[in-house]
């Protein structure tokens, strides 16, 4: 029997602009279409997938797995390789693309349905399943543009997992919605699994690795580094990870850059209280970023800045020098500049650090360094749920509750 | 709990056949994708239209407002004021105009189509020749209704409808053809220039003038005359006059050259697309 998805030697090669000229006119001038570095997100990656089986991709971010996803998808093709699917696909990747914002939510099962592949009639067919799925009661007659996001994700959600495939992709979007709802999504994707249907998921989430894949690979640098049972290769990657954390200084995740380079970025550390690197935080623990950087010319008015994104995408928090007021005049031909907290008041969660040097009104990029170092942080006793933590109190009926001592 | 139970039902009511542990279903059928896309295609193009009247109670009102405005301007100016001795000069002109407004229109619409789209080209799969496809659609739902408005002026200016009309569904299709080709190329390379729009703007500027439509070819001093007559667009858009203003049928030449220059365009068109879209989800 053929296997449901295999890959063979397949490569991705991505361009990154530094400076994209995106006119005729200026293409016409410069004789080109911009600056930019390429470089290869996956290479001669090879794995099969055979129908019926759960397959999970783990890695770092930027390690390509959510590009071995879409080229699954045929959303992108390779540059090399071969990548054959048999079946129809059906991809939970980002939920509700392509709905309109002015038609109703029932509209959009259509419209959605449509673009997915569907006829009317078989969407007609399990149109009362696809509602009762999402569970947005009477909002299915409003306009999407009403809809919370949450609920716009649980429509899509809906209308993904009724589509007739035969092989489902999944890029982290198990756990959409309140709890209800996820315990939903997991339900359905195991009902997947027990018809025998294929199923690839990429996730951060290991535990859902475990819990849903007969088998997992771990992406790095481009290839499989470990492939076997999920519970050996999410082992593997912690392994990675935690050495990592003792050899900061190996290649980090793969990770986007870009800027004039005038002043570059030599090295980013994440420092914990004893002042040494750490990647791993309890959540109020005080924090230090280490910024090392190098003039390769004279650069006046630098801002530097730091970002916090979540591993799911969301942006957590932001602060650059120039809102704070600091003026940094001629910046030294190297040096480092320092950020502190005295607490880290993030839940817990796996988190990404960006860095940059950027000039005054952020007009030109001297370094961006996206999603420069990954970590994690812990909540231990006290975990609530959300982005961040309020180090909060309660006062139950006059008295202070004091935490338990933990 | 009943999740244990409930996967086996619900995987053996979906498939009544006894075929449930077949691994591999058969998939549907081409032709069913292939229908599946058509109403995919129908479904942009109403969203499109309902888009461009939402909200107005005059609705297609506004799409036959501009040619009727054009018309009345340029009866002014060239019956009244320049006056060219063509009579009656609004059934001429519209015979013209109309079909190069839906050309127009097909081409800007088309040329930003892949742009607009840019959420869903980036996250979904799905057959991308349909963003240039459904804007040609679109805008040849309005050439038809603009075309209705035609025949009315031409009743009304005395002007009646020969026997020759039955000539205007191959041009309108020769002209779609034509519109699809270039309109796929233009938006195919707007995703990599994002001035091609502007380029488009000015050259339909030109090539409007540039075309006999307010004017009629024989007012063309003789020695300029083969500068216009190599214009496909001339050939199709005479080929117009004939048949609403002349009454006749069009001549051999021009619409067979036109139907050559159609065809090879949306070969040329439809294939550098397809080269170009396969990194549309990066670029866009």
């Amino acid at each position: 029997m053929p296997a449901a998805i295999s890959f063979e030697r397949v490569s991705k090669r991505f361009r990154v602009y530094k400076q994209r000229h995106d006119s005729l006119k200026e293409a016409f001038i410069r004789r080109r279409r911009g600056i930019y570095d390429e470089f290869w997100i996956l290479r001669d990656l090879s794995f099969e997938v055979e129908p019926g089986r759960a397959l999970g991709i783990i890695g770092a971010n930027g390690s390509g797995k959510s590009t071995a996803l879409k080229l699954i998808a045929k959303i992108l093709h390779p540059n090399g390789g071969r990548i054959a699917v048999n079946g129809r696909v059906s991809a939970l990747l980002e939920l509700g693309t392509g709905f309109h914002p002015d038609y109703t939510g029932r509209e959009n099962i259509f419209l959605n349905g449509a673009l997915l592949g569907l006829r009317r009639d078989f969407i007609r067919r399990r149109l009362d399943q696809i509602i009762e799925f999402a569970g947005i009661g009477p909002f299915i007659d409003n306009p999407v543009k009403t809809y919370s996001s949450g609920m716009a994700m649980r429509l899509g959600f809906a209308i993904a997992v009724n589509v007739e495939s035969e092989i489902l992709l999944i890029d982290e979007v198990l756990a959409v919605g309140d709890a209800a709802f996820a315990q939903k999504c997991f339900d359905r994707v195991s009902q997947f699994r027990a018809e025998g249907k294929t199923i690839v998921l990429v996730s951060h989430d290991l535990d859902a690795v475990r819990k849903f894949c007969d088998r997992a690979i771990l992406i790095d640098q481009g290839g499989v580094q470990a492939a076997g049972h999920p519970e050996e290769v999410t082992a593997h990657y912690l392994a990675d990870v935690r050495r990592r954390q003792e050899h900061p200084d190996e290649a980090g995740p793969a990770t986007a850059r870009w800027g004039t380079r005038d002043a570059e970025i030599v090295r980013t550390e994440m420092l914990g209280t004893n002042g040494r690197p750490r990647y791993i935080f309890d959540t109020g623990d005080p924090v230090q970023i280490v910024i090392s950087y190098r003039c390769t010319r004279p650069v006046k008015d630098a801002v530097f800045g730091v970002a916090v994104t979540r591993a799911d995408g969301v942006y957590c928090y932001a602060a650059n020098t120039g809102a704070r007021g600091i003026r940094i005049g001629q910046l030294a031909e190297s040096g480092s500049v320092v950020f502190s907290a005295p607490h880290l008041n993030l839940a817990e969660g796996n988190y990404q650090l960006s860095v940059a040097i950027t000039d005054t009104d952020f007009r030109t990029t001297y370094d961006h360094w996206d999603r420069r170092i990954e970590f994690t942080v812990r909540q231990a006793g006290a975990y609530a749920g959300g982005v961040v933590f309020m180090n909060d109190q309660w006062n139950v009926d006059g008295a202070l509750a004091p935490p338990a001592a933990s | 709990m009943s999740a244990p139970i409930e996967p086996i039902r619900l995987s053996a009511a979906r498939r009544p056949g006894g075929e449930a542990a077949v691994v591999a279903p058969p998939s549907p059928g081409r032709r069913d994708a292939l229908l599946a896309y058509g109403e995919l295609l129908a479904n942009f193009v109403a969203r499109d239209l309902k888009t461009k009247y939402r909200g107005s109670v005059l609705g297609i009102f506004w799409s036959l407002l501009n040619p009727l405005l054009l018309m009345l301007i340029y009866t002014v100016v060239f019956s009244v004021i320049v006056r060219i001795n063509i009579k009656p000069y609004p059934v001429f002109l519209l015979a013209g105009l109309v079909p190069w407004n839906a050309f127009a229109l097909t081409l800007t619409s088309a040329t930003t189509s892949v742009q607009q789209s840019a959420n869903i080209v980036r996250k979904v799969h799905f057959p991308l020749e349909i963003l240039p496809l459904s804007a040609v659609v679109t805008a040849s739902v309005q050439l038809l209704i603009s075309l209705v408005l035609l025949a009315g002026l031409a009743l009304i200016f005395g002007v009646g409808i020969g026997p020759s009309i039955v000539f205007l569904p191959l041009l309108v299709l020769l002209q779609l053809l034509f519109s699809f080709g270039l309109g796929a190329l233009l938006a195919a390379i707007q995703v990599y220039f994002r001035d091609v729009e502007y380029f488009l703007s000015v050259l339909l500027t030109v090539w409007f003038f540039g075309t006999p439509i307010v004017y009629s070819l024989d007012l063309v001093p003789a020695r300029y005359r083969p500068f216009f007559e190599a214009n496909p667009m001339a050939w199709l858009i005479s080929s117009y006059q004939d048949i609403w203003f002349y009454k006749r049928a069009p001549g051999f030449a021009p619409v067979a050259g036109f139907f050559v220059v159609a065809v090879a365009m949306a070969a040329i068109g439809l294939a550098v697309y397809r080269r170009l879209s396969r990194r549309f989800a990066e670029e866009v």
